[in-house]
């Protein structure tokens, strides 16, 4: 209450009220009370004036008519004092006071009075307070109090669209950026002006030449009267000082010429400044050129009254665009990229797509002839991997194919990773090898033959490692380049190589580069190369090669001949580890850092170390054979045919959540934080969203058959006209309800050889008899589809499937390659969503 | 317990305990850089009123534990939640406030600061447009037409 605060005495209020009470009088009362009004608040005396006690009636006044008179006629100003028997009543009775007081005026005044009085009730803190505290403030609020904060004013509508503020919010939001984008995009716009600002500055230059010989002049003809200009233009530039002083500093290392007078220096950096700041301003829109790289992000405070009085600041567009101006570049506006992020995620949930096919409808010749087993994308290309035994190439803006199909696998190609930026494209296929190409063009610059015993059923690579897994049990390290024995990737722990622990083993350590013999400054740099014993990793090893001392059963035949001879340079491509331990095919494995996941029909899931080779966790929970696996290094997701995708957190081991709702294997999945796509055997995509409670509910099911069918007949229309068919077939889909469309009222499988790959999972688990071939009936499409394309009728179950902020893309049985959209067609939202990143 | 003073930009001396002082890391630095002082450290940009109030946030605070030096994007939280205590230290008069936010700026008080402009934010969430320029005293400058416009361009927040 009111003792939290007691009432403020000033020092000189006491001397005065010892002197005598309110004997003093301004001399120009008049003019004192005009300008007493312009003075900024924060120098006026400081009352409390705390409306939470307003309410409070105190009867007792103490009144003395003479010295009311007194105060009638003084007018109040900035250095009246009151007296201190006022100052020493408390709240209550000061404001009856004040209030009896305030009555004895003309209503004219008490008018005036309070148009004094509502500011200081009311500020506006936001124009007033230094820019990066308004924005501090603002940066509390939520969107929608955001935007209305927008509509106050236009300088509230200035710091509300700041970009900084709605790139926190779209972080807080959970989503991702694309920072290779924006950090290019960023860097674009810093070029571009700077190669613009390169002009004005000569042009700056020549005006500047200009204005010096006319000064000159001037000063030759007036003499000292140059002075008081100088003097008045000075004070009028005073509150630039600040922001203009590197703009400043910058024109007197360019213009200070030793023959230039000294005392008229100052005036030339000023005209200067204005000269640069009124031609920057035309062009973006912001009122000084140069200031620090920190400054540029805010709208300073000290550039605010400037900018009030020189020139009107063009408004910002209604309708925020990709960039916004800034004061040394246009910045990428975020309020935009937020606003359509919100857009795309709203047509995520509300199934809001156009759907597109691989190959373009007008150019069908240039698919795949049989189902699409794998592919990969990234912003330029596509990649996909076929039953026809071909790779091929797309444009993923035209989605025709480029160069030629890539031919030299003798079987299904199953798994593929490609890498742009390293132009290597890697294949595994299920006649047991490894291709490896250069991406684009299609040169084949590696192949392993006998990369596995069987089928090699997925594949990842990163900059040193190649990591393989088969249908023959094994997962295999390959390394990518070189290693000569100084290099400190050398695989000293492995028993691929050095048979450690056998009859047979070579004894590395007596290596002068092995890890142990070097210095012990170098020992930091070989930690990570610790041997685990393998027994000792999980208690969950079902089955632990090492601990037994049978070195067949360790390699089984898979494996080479522990190397001849001590540690040598190894060739690329070489086995560096071979890990074991999985009791069925290994179908998929995910690699991240030195750590990677397998998922087996064994229905485990492990982790090992790629250094050691030790298998360190195993995860259980699947009932039924696991077909694929995502791992980030936090949370393992996997799809299985016991119909589930279950969710691990790699930390605890702890199943996080178990998804229901496919109908069959779940044969690939991907997930972000906050969506996981899956695609099944039962012809499905599935959509999961997180709530609230971070759990996770289906929000939309796709069938691989809505698209197909829409792209087909619109390519039959189109098949005699090609000229009339526009060259992206899209068609919008807005549903409320998840979609439910099949392509095939009758499925038929193909030929089962070529799902070697595919059902490997499956088969290997003997309480698993899901995969019989039966033609099953489907529930009739709401709409009469024609038939499929000759030779291209199948099922489709969907095999791959990649998915980002904007796509989903997949593949099936079918030889086509499907996306969905969720651009939806919105220009703007296609526009934003190369800064998108994550689901 | 050792005591400093400190002189406000109205010319008005305040005894204060070092330790309530030093929430100040203007201040702080101020007293390491100089060592012990037995004058007055003047403290310029703030008057007796407000450094008296500040002092007092000071006081109530000085046992908190040091704020961690992290990110500020962790410290906002975009959370606007105000302890009770400072919720109705904060119940001033908008000028006050004003003055104590420029202050605890001043003085680099950053949980005063956040304090300051929490409470601002609090001022503006869930108001109208409207509501806000009342509550602010803010002009409209907008024309009819353009507030129509940018009404109707923030409609795709309100799903």
């Amino acid at each position: 209450m009111a003792s939290t605060s007691p009432p403020i005495f000033n020092v000189e209020d006491l001397e005065n009220a010892a002197a005598g009470v309110a004997s003093q009088r301004q001399p120009q009362t008049g003019e004192t009370a005009a300008t007493a009004t312009q003075q900024p608040l924060r120098t006026s005396q400081s009352f409390r004036v705390d409306e939470g006690y307003s309410g409070e009636e105190t009867p007792s006044v103490y009144e003395d008519p003479n010295q009311r008179e007194d105060l009638r006629s003084i007018r109040e100003s900035a250095e009246l004092k009151i007296p201190a028997w006022v100052t020493g009543l408390d709240d209550a009775l000061r404001e009856e006071y004040a209030y009896k007081l305030v009555r004895t005026l003309p209503t004219s005044n008490i008018a005036s009075l309070v148009d004094r009085l509502v500011p200081i009730l009311h500020l506006d803190f936001i124009q007033l307070l230094p820019s990066e505290l308004s924005l501090q403030i603002l940066s509390y609020l939520p969107v929608r109090s955001l935007l209305n904060a927008s509509l106050a004013s236009r300088t509230w509508r200035r710091f509300a669209m700041e970009p900084r503020l709605w790139r926190d919010l779209y972080h807080g939001a959970g989503w991702e950026e694309n920072s290779a984008e924006v950090r290019l995009f960023e860097t674009e716009m810093q070029q571009q002006v700077a190669a613009k600002r390169k002009a004005e500055e000569q042009r700056d230059e020549e005006k500047k030449l200009r204005d010096l010989a006319r000064r000159n002049i001037d000063r030759f003809r007036s003499g000292p009267g140059s002075q008081g200009e100088s003097s008045t233009s000075d004070s009028s530039g005073g509150p630039m000082d600040i922001s203009g002083d590197s703009s400043t500093q910058g024109s007197s290392g360019a213009y200070g010429t030793p023959n230039q007078d000294a005392g008229y220096f100052p005036y030339m950096a000023d005209s200067l400044r204005t000269i640069r700041q009124s031609s920057m301003a035309g062009v973006f829109g912001g009122p000084s050129a140069a200031m620090s790289d920190d400054d540029d992000m805010y709208p300073t405070g000290m550039s605010r009254p400037i900018t009030s009085q020189a020139y009107e600041e063009p408004s910002l567009p209604i309708h925020p665009t990709l960039t916004m101006p800034g004061y040394n570049h246009p910045r990428l506006n975020w309020a935009f990229l937020y606003k359509n992020r919100k857009r795309l995620e709203d047509n995520w949930l509300h199934n809001r797509f156009t759907t597109f096919q691989i190959p373009h409808p007008n150019y069908p010749h240039e698919g795949h002839a049989e189902c699409i087993y794998t592919i990969q994308y990234s912003p330029n290309f596509l990649v996909s991997g076929s039953r026809d035994r071909t790779v091929r190439i797309w444009n993923m803006r035209t989605r025709r194919l480029v160069g030629e199909p890539l031919k030299g696998h003798t079987g299904s190609v199953l798994c593929l990773q490609f890498d742009e930026e390293e132009q290597v494209l890697v294949t595994g296929s299920s006649d047991s090898s490894v291709i490896i190409w250069k991406f684009p063009t299609g040169e084949r610059l590696k192949v392993i033959e006998k990369a596995h015993q069987e089928s090699v059923l997925n594949l990842k690579f990163s900059k040193k490692w190649l990591v393989t897994c088969s249908k023959d049990k094994l997962v295999k390290v390959w390394n990518r380049e070189q290693l000569e024995t100084t290099n400190k990737d050398y695989p000293w722990v492995s028993k691929a190589l050095w048979a450690t622990g056998t009859s047979n083993a070579v004894d590395v350590r007596s290596h002068p580069h092995h890890p142990d013999n070097i210095g012990n400054n170098q020992q930091a740099a070989w930690a990570t190369w610790t041997v685990q014993e393998p027994s000792m990793g999980s208690g969950l090893n079902l089955q632990n090669p090492y601990s037994s001392n049978d070195p067949n059963r360790a390699f089984g035949a898979s494996t080479r001949a522990p190397s001849k001879g001590g540690p040598r340079t190894l060739h690329p491509y070489t086995v560096i580890q071979n890990l074991s331990g999985h009791a069925a095919a290994v179908n998929a494995i995910q690699l991240h850092g030195d750590q990677i996941a397998s998922a087996s029909g064994d229905r485990l899931i492990k982790l090992w170390n790629l250094r050691t080779g030790a298998c360190e966790k195993t995860f259980v929970g699947h009932t039924k054979g696991i077909a694929c696996i995502q791992f980030d290094g936090r949370t393992i997701v996997s799809g299985s045919s016991d119909q589930t995708i279950r969710v691990f957190d790699c930390d605890t081991q702890v199943e996080m959540a178990t998804l229901h709702g496919h109908g069959a294997l779940v044969r690939t999945v991907q997930a972000t934080r906050n969506r996981i796509v899956s695609g099944s055997y039962d012809e499905t995509v599935r959509i999961w969203h997180k709530d609230q409670e971070d759990r996770w509910f289906i929000g939309a099911t796709l069938h691989q058959s809505q698209c197909p069918a829409a792209l087909r007949s619109a390519a039959a229309a189109g098949a005699g006209t090609p000229a009339n068919v526009p060259a992206q077939i899209a068609t919008l889909y807005q549903q409320q309800q998840p979609a439910v469309v099949h392509m095939h009222q009758i499925q038929q499988v193909g030929d089962q050889a070529g799902l070697a790959g595919a059902v490997a999972a499956s088969q290997l688990l003997p309480t698993h008899h899901h995969h019989t071939m039966v033609a099953r009936p489907i529930q009739p499409p709401q709409a009469a589809l024609p038939q499929g394309h000759g030779g291209n009728s199948g099922t489709h179950r969907v095999f791959k499937l990649q998915f980002d902020a904007r796509w989903i893309i997949c593949c099936s049985q079918d030889s086509k390659i499907i996306g969905w959209d969720y651009a939806a067609d919105e220009e703007s939202v296609m526009e934003a969503s190369r800064f998108f990143k994550g689901g | 317990m050792s005591e400093i003073k400190l002189l406000s930009s109205d010319q008005a001396t305040i005894t204060v305990q070092k330790e309530v002082a030093e929430r100040s890391i203007l201040i702080k630095n101020m007293l390491e850089d100089v060592g012990e002082v037995t004058e007055a450290i003047p403290i310029p940009n703030v008057n007796e009123s407000v450094l008296k109030k500040v002092i007092e946030w000071c006081e109530h605070h000085k046992g908190d534990p040091p704020a961690q030096a992290d990110d500020d994007s962790d410290s906002r939280k975009k959370s606007t939640d105000i302890d009770e205590w400072d919720q109705k230290f904060m119940q001033v008069d908008q000028e006050m406030l004003f003055e104590i936010i420029l202050a605890a700026n001043y003085l680099d008080i950053k949980p005063l600061l956040d304090v300051g402009c929490k409470t601002v934010a609090n001022m503006i969430k869930g108001k109208s447009p409207d509501e806000i320029r009342k509550t602010f005293n803010i002009q409209n400058d907008f024309t009819p037409e353009e507030e129509e416009q940018i009404r109707r361009e923030n409609e795709w927040a309100e799903e």
